[in-house]
């Protein structure tokens, strides 16, 4: 199970609300390269991986995604604080505040609402965690667009770090795919799935700990 | 300390134990990273005391009051006043 704590792994305090940031900002909770897809992927992926190692990584990972869309929801609900509706008129927030008034709903920057489409789960671990490697990559490059456009300091600096956690667990992934890779007969590492079939790399497995 | 400052002194110890955990993960056998491990997790574990027994609790089971549910207080991490 999970255990709340009432803080953010990063402080977000944004002085100047400016909805116009959080139309494009909300690609990252709702998006198809957002927190929430991230947090799904891993947190359903980990059930059928074989390692202790992995299964660490998915569910440790997995709980800081969830702080990360905590994070890009504060973000989105003090940028969209206090707003007149010529102020929603003139940003083009219009549309998003006729469907959910301020409320924080995880859609991608085009409207789209949140889908299990985004990610897979796929019962492999190699095929899973390259998919989890190149999500993080995805998630850079969204990070990285979202720095070419938003100007506000405060709102930067936030980007900038939940950006460098993106970096650094796709280096914890790759580790975990050669943990994994070590596990198997490097000869042909796709001889056999070691979460589906029985005694799979079994005379190949690494000494843990 | 006040409010604030060891409120961020929390985070910031919070965070280090989140980047170690994932760091051990695939490391289980660095003893540097299990001793940093251990070290700010005891330092976390005693800044977090002090702030429930001064300031209120950070998780739902950290209530030290018999007479009042602070649990509940405001603010909440998402508002600019908890920041």
């Amino acid at each position: 199970m999970w255990n709340y704590e009432k803080k953010l792994q990063y402080p977000v305090n944004i002085k100047n609300p400016n909805p116009k940031l959080a139309k494009f900002i909300i690609a990252q909770l709702g998006g198809p390269d957002g927190e929430l897809a991230a947090s799904m992927r891993y947190l359903n992926q980990r059930y059928t991986a074989p390692y202790g190692e992995i299964k660490g990584l998915l569910t440790d990972i997995g709980t800081e995604e969830l702080g990360h869309m905590e994070m890009i929801s504060a973000i989105l609900y003090q940028l969209t604080r206090n707003l007149t509706p010529e102020q929603i008129k003139a940003s083009g927030f219009d549309a998003y505040f006729v469907d959910h008034t301020t409320g924080i709903y995880p859609s991608s920057a085009s409207g789209v609402p949140f889908s299990a489409a985004y990610f897979q789960s796929k019962g492999d671990p190699i095929t899973d965690l390259v998919e989890d490697m190149a999500a993080e990559q995805k998630a850079r490059s969204t990070y990285d667009n979202i720095l070419r456009l938003a100007d506000d300091p405060d709102v930067r600096d936030v980007i900038k770090f939940l950006r460098e956690r993106e970096i650094v667990h796709f280096q914890r992934f790759g580790e975990g795919l050669r943990i994994t890779q070590d596990n198997l007969n490097s000869r042909n590492f796709y001889a056999c799935n070691p979460s589906f079939d029985k005694n799979c790399g079994r005379n190949c497995r690494r000494r843990m700990n | 300390m006040d409010k604030d400052k060891l409120f961020r002194t929390i985070q910031m110890y919070g965070f280090a134990i989140d980047e170690i955990v994932l760091y051990l993960d695939t490391h289980p056998n660095c003893q540097n990273a299990l001793n940093y491990y251990h070290k700010y997790n005891e330092l976390k574990r005693e800044a977090v005391e002090e702030y429930n027994r001064l300031y209120g609790p950070l998780t739902a089971k950290q209530v030290r009051s018999r007479e009042k549910w602070t649990w509940t207080n405001e603010p909440w991490p998402w508002e600019r006043s908890a920041n």
